[in-house]
This record gives structure tokens, C-alpha cells and sequence, in this order.
């Protein structure tokens, strides 16, 4: 018996631009799943996803992430995580995604349960297209979410499952 | 001690995309400010080439995630213009409220969360928001009705689809904007009390002698048509407006600056500018408000933009809210054309000031030349040019000082790095 969790708010980050698409793309398979209750939103800045997070339900969040040598490879972490503001630390108006948590922590808004899985990518320039990659991994990080919100009550992988440091190959 | 001093802000904070800032001083006196943007030019002007006109609203709404619409909107009145496509007044009224939706998302978030925490002292919107929670919240609120209102129109919030040449690819429903009205009446009120409290900042008495420039309308505020104003005096056609501005190469910037001709001067736009030339124009609610808090005409402080902007804030909403409530339908919902070899240029209002696009396509549609001036690139040589008056009176601060008090006149201008490069780190050299 599959036993799924709360609704989730679902926010997908990105751009046009090469690999920022990612979140996006995230965003887009995850609709058509159609999951039970869940709200799936496509955000340009990270700050668009106060517009939906509520400390009623679970916040998770997919954004492409920059990194030459792990391009390809995605990872998934649990809020509050220091590591978050290296890795995500600029942002539309200094408003970078460990900021608009920490701003909606700040508010009150914020639920317990804020999950981020990250998407590495090297190519952001306007008018480039996404890597060859992308699609697999954003397959893989579309089974991930489902299959962490069917194990719902699970204490979450907040750490790699194959890579040192944390990530997906 | 050195007689030279030099202070950089490597990064500039609370502005969209990255520049630097540059501030050079010899025995006590200003010698070098550089606004440096470094952000690597995006050249969409060469990515539009070769492609189908159908295209440009698409590609060039990608150019910004804060103010797509002004981009994409220019871009199809500029199409129109050289196709020689005449759109319904319906067509125009929801254009309009387009722009009220991208007005009221961008003037929210810069209001509330970007601009306020120069005057009450906090490094941060973040920061500001422990003390501020009531503040933040309401300006939160009131750029989510933006984002609404984009969503509707634009077919999503984040780079609309919905706009086309000659029209919507889809008119929304009556009842769809119906809805939102509740929220944009709030909306009307949260705006006014926003510009009241923006009003009471401690805000810095400094003003200067700006050349302000915007779209002058007839008979409405400036957003998508309208000659060039001047407030030096003079109004031009836009497509005389390359006859009187002109971009140049500066070595220390990716962004092109521009200066009027001939004298080569730098000229102020967005939403001073706009109140400078059209304050008559402001729907009844902004206008009543701009007299009650006994603004200046024209208002010559550039602090006091976060005024400005409230008031177009609740301009953006009291229109919005007189569109919502008369909207019936939009038949037809586009007007159709057939692709010819010419050129057309417009200019619109972007939430921070004019922004200028010319187009030349061929007969089978596709454009062959592309030109985009976006308003920040106007500004850039302007914000120089303020921070030459203004730094001299603050020479005597501790660098971190200087460069916040420099960063906070920049942020004045709420620019736009990623537009300007298609832009901010202060570096200060003492010699």
C-alpha cells in the first residue's frame, strides 16, 4: 500500500537560459502527474515563491544549481542547511533563495518541512539551449520527490545517496 | 598617510544583476566614479535576427524576470507601427492593464522590500522584517496582485506568452477579471497607505537639476505610446528619438550608457521623470495623494523616487481597478497583418523608466535588425553623474560608509543590470 503525505506546495525555479531551465522543467512533469492536492508553480525568481508558501503544507523547491565538474548530477537538501547560501547565494536583488526562506521564516510563513533539490549545470547564458543531460536528471528528480512524498513520515535524505557531498549521478 | 584613496563595492546589493562601483579620490577630492557593470552583454538585438516577428514578443520578454512585459510589449508596438496594424481601443485597455500588473509587481517589491531599508537603517529586506513585519507583508501582498494580474493576462506570471502581434493569442473572460477585483480595491487602499508611510521615511534632503525625460501622452499616464518629453522643454516623436539620444561605449561598462544630443549630456528616467511630465495625468486617487503629502512639482530628490513610486503604485492600481470593473469582452482579440519589408520603432514605460526598441523586418517576416534601449543604460550615465555631486559632501566617512551611502543613491534608480547589459561591486582608489 503506497501511503503519500500532506499536500505539497511545489515551486519550480528557473529561466529560459541553458540549464536554469531545469526548475522548470521539474515543475512541468510534476503537473502532469497530477498529484492529489498538490499546487505546482513555475517561479522566475526565487522571491515569487512567497506568493504561494504557506506553514500549512510542505515547501518543496527545484532550482538548477551552477557547478562545472558536477553537471549532470543533482542533489537534495532540508532547510535550514548552511551549505544552501554557497551554493544558492545570489539571486534577482540580492533575494537568493536561502534569503526568501529565511525572509518567510522570518514572517512566519515558512512550514517545517522545506525540502530543495538542486540540479547541477554549467551552461546559463541566454539564447543556449539545456545540456543533453537535463532530461534524465530531471527525470530522476521527478521519482525522487514522488517517491519521498509517498515514504511521507520518513525522515528525509537530506544527504547524497551516491556521491560524496551529496548528489545523484 | 596616503594621499589617494580608493573604495570598490564589488557587488552591488539590493539591485537586479551584478555591477560595481568604483570611487577614486586625490588629496580629498573626488577624482573617479565609475558605475561598473560587468554582467557579459547578452546581445539580443543578434539572437533576434533571422527570426520570425512572431518570435520577438517571446525572446525579448526573456531579456528580464522583473519586467518582461515592457520588453515584449515594446517590441510588438514597434512591429505594429512597421507593419501598419491599427489594434481595437479593447486591445488597448488590456495592454494597459498589463502594464498596471508588471507596475504594481515591480514598485512593490522595490518599495517595501529593496528601497525602505536604506532609510530605517537595515542592511536588508530580510533584516527589515523582523522589526517591519506589517510592512513587508502588506508590500508582499501587493506584488503577488501583480503577479496575478500577469498570470491572467499574460497566460503565466513568469514570461508571459499571451501577448502577439496585433493583439492576445487568447482574451481572458469577464469572470476571470472579475475576481480579482476584491483583491485590487484592497489593493487601491494598502497602496495609498504605503506611499503615506513611504512619505514619513527619514528620507535625505538632496536635490539636483535632472533632465527629466518620459512619454507625455495626451491625455492618460505615460505606459505604452506618446512623444519623448524633456522637462529642459521640447517633445519629440518617438521615432525622432534617435536623433536625440545616442548610445556610447564606455570602457568601464558591458552596458551601452546613453546621452542626449548634441550636447552629450546625461538625462534622468522612470518614475521622477514620469511624475515630473505627467503628475496631471495621474488617475484622481495618486493625484489627490500627491497633493495631500504636498510633494513638490516636479520633485527634484531622487530619495524621494520611493514616493514616486508609491504614487504610480496606486495610479497602477486605481486604473486596474476602473479596466477590471468595465472589461465585458475583446472580440476581436487580435488583428491580422501580412508580413512586409519596413522598419518601426516605439517606446513604452517601463516600471524604471523608457525604454526604446526599433525593429526592420522583411517581407517574409523575419527581422533583420534589432535595436533595444533599455532604461537603465539611460540612467547609468545619470546615476554618475549624481554620485560625482553627491560623494565630495561624504569624503570625510569611513569607507564602509561612503559605500553604503553611495550603494543607496544608486538604488534610487532601481536599476536593472541584467536589462542594462542586455549591470553593481564600489572600488575606491585614494592616490
Amino acid at each position: 500500500m503506497t501511503i503519500e503525505g500532506p499536500p505539497v506546495c511545489f515551486v519550480g525555479i528557473g529561466s529560459p537560459h541553458g540549464d536554469d531551465v531545469a526548475g522548470w522543467r521539474v515543475a512541468e512533469r510534476l503537473r502532469q502527474r497530477q498529484l492529489a492536492g498538490w499546487e505546482v508553480h513555475s517561479a522566475a525568481t526565487p522571491i515569487d515563491l512567497l506568493d504561494w508558501v504557506s506553514p500549512d503544507r510542505p515547501l518543496w523547491v527545484a532550482d538548477a544549481c551552477r557547478g562545472e565538474n558536477e553537471t549532470g548530477n543533482w542533489q537534495v537538501w532540508q532547510w535550514p542547511c548552511e551549505r544552501l547560501d554557497v551554493i544558492w547565494g545570489g539571486g534577482t536583488h540580492d533575494f537568493s533563495l536561502p534569503g526568501v526562506l529565511t525572509l518567510a521564516h522570518r514572517l512566519g510563513r515558512l512550514p517545517i518541512d522545506v525540502r530543495l533539490w538542486g540540479i547541477w549545470g554549467s551552461e546559463f547564458a541566454a539564447g543556449q539551449g539545456a545540456g543533453d543531460h537535463l532530461p534524465a536528471v530531471v527525470d530522476q528528480v521527478v521519482d525522487d520527490i514522488v517517491q519521498t512524498w509517498c515514504r511521507a513520515g520518513e525522515v528525509p535524505d537530506v544527504l547524497p545517496k551516491n556521491m560524496p557531498g551529496g548528489g545523484h549521478a | 598617510m596616503t594621499d589617494t584613496r580608493t573604495v570598490r563595492v564589488e557587488i552591488l546589493s539590493r539591485v537586479e544583476g551584478e555591477g560595481a562601483l568604483h570611487i577614486e579620490t586625490r588629496r580629498g577630492k573626488l577624482e573617479r566614479v565609475e558605475l561598473q557593470i560587468y554582467e557579459p552583454p547578452r546581445l539580443f538585438e543578434s539572437l533576434l535576427r533571422g527570426r520570425p516577428l512572431e518570435e520577438t514578443p517571446d525572446i525579448t520578454a526573456r531579456i528580464c524576470g522583473i519586467c518582461p512585459v515592457a520588453y515584449q510589449m515594446t517590441a510588438v508596438h514597434a512591429l505594429e507601427r512597421a507593419l501598419g496594424v491599427q489594434i481595437t481601443p479593447e486591445i488597448r485597455r488590456l495592454r494597459r492593464l498589463l502594464y498596471c500588473g508588471e507596475w504594481i509587481e515591480s514598485h512593490a517589491l522595490h518599495m517595501h522590500l529593496l528601497h525602505a531599508p536604506d532609510f530605517l537603517g537595515y542592511d536588508s529586506g530580510i533584516a527589515m522584517a523582523a522589526d517591519h513585519p506589517l510592512e513587508v507583508n502588506r508590500g508582499l501582498r501587493l506584488k503577488k496582485h501583480g503577479n496575478q494580474l500577469l498570470e491572467v493576462l499574460g497566460g503565466r506570471a513568469i514570461h508571459p506568452i499571451n501577448v502577439a502581434v496585433g493583439g492576445f493569442h487568447r482574451a481572458p473572460r469577464r469572470e476571470q477579471l472579475q475576481r480579482l477585483i476584491p483583491d485590487f480595491e484592497w489593493g487601491l487602499e494598502a497602496a495609498i497607505e504605503a506611499t503615506r508611510w513611504a512619505a514619513s521615511l527619514p528620507i535625505p534632503e538632496y536635490t539636483r537639476d535632472y533632465d527629466f525625460v518620459a512619454l507625455q501622452p495626451g491625455d492618460e499616464y505615460p505606459f505604452n505610446e506618446g512623444p519623448v518629453a524633456s522637462s529642459r522643454g521640447g517633445r519629440v516623436a518617438v521615432t525622432e528619438y534617435e536623433q536625440h539620444y545616442e548610445e556610447v561605449h564606455v570602457a568601464h561598462s558591458t552596458a551601452l550608457q546613453s546621452e542626449t544630443l548634441p550636447g552629450r549630456e546625461c538625462y534622468h528616467v522612470g518614475p521622477l521623470a514620469r511624475l515630473a511630465l505627467n503628475r496631471d495625468r495621474l488617475a484622481e486617487p495618486a493625484r489627490r495623494l500627491a497633493d495631500d503629502l504636498l510633494l513638490e512639482s516636479p520633485c527634484r530628490n531622487p530619495f524621494r523616487s520611493i514616493v514616486a513610486r508609491g504614487l504610480e503604485l496606486v495610479h497602477a492600481y486605481a486604473e486596474a481597478l476602473e479596466i477590471l470593473r468595465s472589461y465585458r469582452n475583446c472580440v476581436p482579440h487580435r488583428i491580422t497583418y501580412t508580413p512586409r519589408q519596413a522598419t518601426g520603432c516605439a517606446a513604452t514605460e517601463a516600471p524604471r523608466g523608457l525604454i526604446f526598441h526599433r525593429y526592420t523586418i522583411n517581407d517574409a517576416g523575419q527581422i533583420e535588425f534589432a535595436k533595444i534601449v533599455p532604461p537603465t543604460s539611460q540612467n547609468q550615465k545619470q546615476i554618475e553623474d549624481d554620485l560625482r555631486d553627491w560623494l565630495p559632501h561624504l569624503l570625510d566617512r569611513p569607507d564602509d560608509e561612503l559605500a553604503r551611502k553611495a550603494e543607496e543613491l544608486v538604488r534610487n534608480y532601481d536599476p536593472c543590470i541584467s536589462c542594462s547589459t542586455h549591470f553593481l561591486k564600489v572600488h575606491r582608489h585614494d592616490h
